[in-house]
């Protein structure tokens, strides 16, 4: 048997049949979901082809079926180290399943405008007035004032945005989790809002309704809003040993 | 509104979620783009930092989508 790469764990007999081309290995309550590696993962296109495909088969399932992602890259010699695993991992596990159980995962996002780079420059905010325009030290500082001040109610309205992105998306999630933002880059939008929520399947409906709220407040801004799922769900299921989530999987 | 439900994913979008989430179960996979060891699982150790996997998700996402 070839070594193998974890994708995932879920209940055991939550699955029927593997996606195609993976395999289960089952231990007790845990099952693990499977793929024959042949190659190991030290080549950019490879590691990249194995990453989609490690996203593609979490997704086929966890749209109807609770998974728990494992760290992309986990390996396996055999099936042996796999049930291993899944014994020596079992709690963690079982805390990661007993978090996301019936949800799936999505994303929101707002970044400024294409071409509007880091200023974040709305449809109804002036230019700067040119400094060669001002006539007077007086004129000049007044200028820079009335910028100053643009910036900062922009700023505040961004907040509030961001304030009532998370209220009202947050109100059809169980968890919401803010993400960092990347770095800016002078040849993509800035990412200002980044939020991973943690979604009841049958609540998704509501949620991409809320979605089109908040679409509605960030256009009026001038800024970009998207939504995009559902994700399996890898930023809620990392497997913390939270106490009372322990317990009550322990108890279930 | 955009709402991405049916497309497949961008690597990029992918990479940007999957890189350094999910349960850690021990193996001796190492996932090494770039010169940097995104993850290394051995002996259920995860050796990495938080801004070296920050660093490492940057400099993948920027090599690969290339």
């Amino acid at each position: 048997m070839s070594r193998l790469m974890l994708h995932g764990a879920l209940r055991t007999g939550a699955l029927v049949a593997p996606p195609e081309g993976c395999v289960l290995v089952g231990e007790g309550a845990l099952t693990l979901v499977c793929s024959p590696l042949a190659a190991a993962l030290d080549d950019a296109d490879q590691a990249a082809r194995f990453a989609l495909a490690h996203n593609r088969i979490l997704a086929s399932i966890a749209a109807d079926i609770d998974i728990a992602p494992v760290a992309f890259g986990g390996v396996a010699e055999n099936e042996a180290e796999a049930r291993t695993a899944l014994r020596e991992q079992r709690l963690a596990l079982e805390a990661a399943l007993l978090r996301i159980r019936g949800c799936v995962e999505y994303s929101a996002r707002i970044s400024a405008r294409q071409g509007a780079g880091l200023q974040e420059r709305g449809p109804s905010e002036a230019a700067p007035p040119e400094e060669a325009e001002a006539r007077t030290g007086r004129s000049y500082l007044a200028a820079r004032g009335q910028v100053r001040a643009a910036k900062r109610s922009r700023a505040e309205l961004l907040g509030q945005l961001f304030e009532q992105a998370e209220a009202r998306l947050g109100a059809h999630a169980r968890e919401t989790l803010r993400r960092p933002l990347p770095p800016a880059a002078v040849d993509a939008p800035a990412r200002l809002f980044d939020i991973a929520l943690l979604v009841e399947r049958e609540r998704a409906p509501a949620l991409i309704a809320a979605g089109a709220e908040v679409y509605a407040l960030a256009d009026a801004l001038g800024v970009t809003f998207e939504i995009s799922g559902p994700w399996p769900a890898y930023h809620f299921a990392d497997g913390r040993l939270d106490h009372g989530a322990a317990q009550e999987g322990a108890a279930a | 509104m955009s709402i991405s439900d049916d497309a497949e994913p961008t690597l990029v979008d992918v990479l940007d979620r999957l890189l350094d989430r999910g349960v850690v179960i021990y193996g001796d996979a190492r996932v090494s783009v770039a010169d940097v060891d995104l993850l290394f699982l051995g002996v259920k150790v995860v050796l990495s930092s938080i801004d070296t996997i920050e660093d490492a998700r940057a400099a993948l996402i920027a090599k690969l989508a290339a």
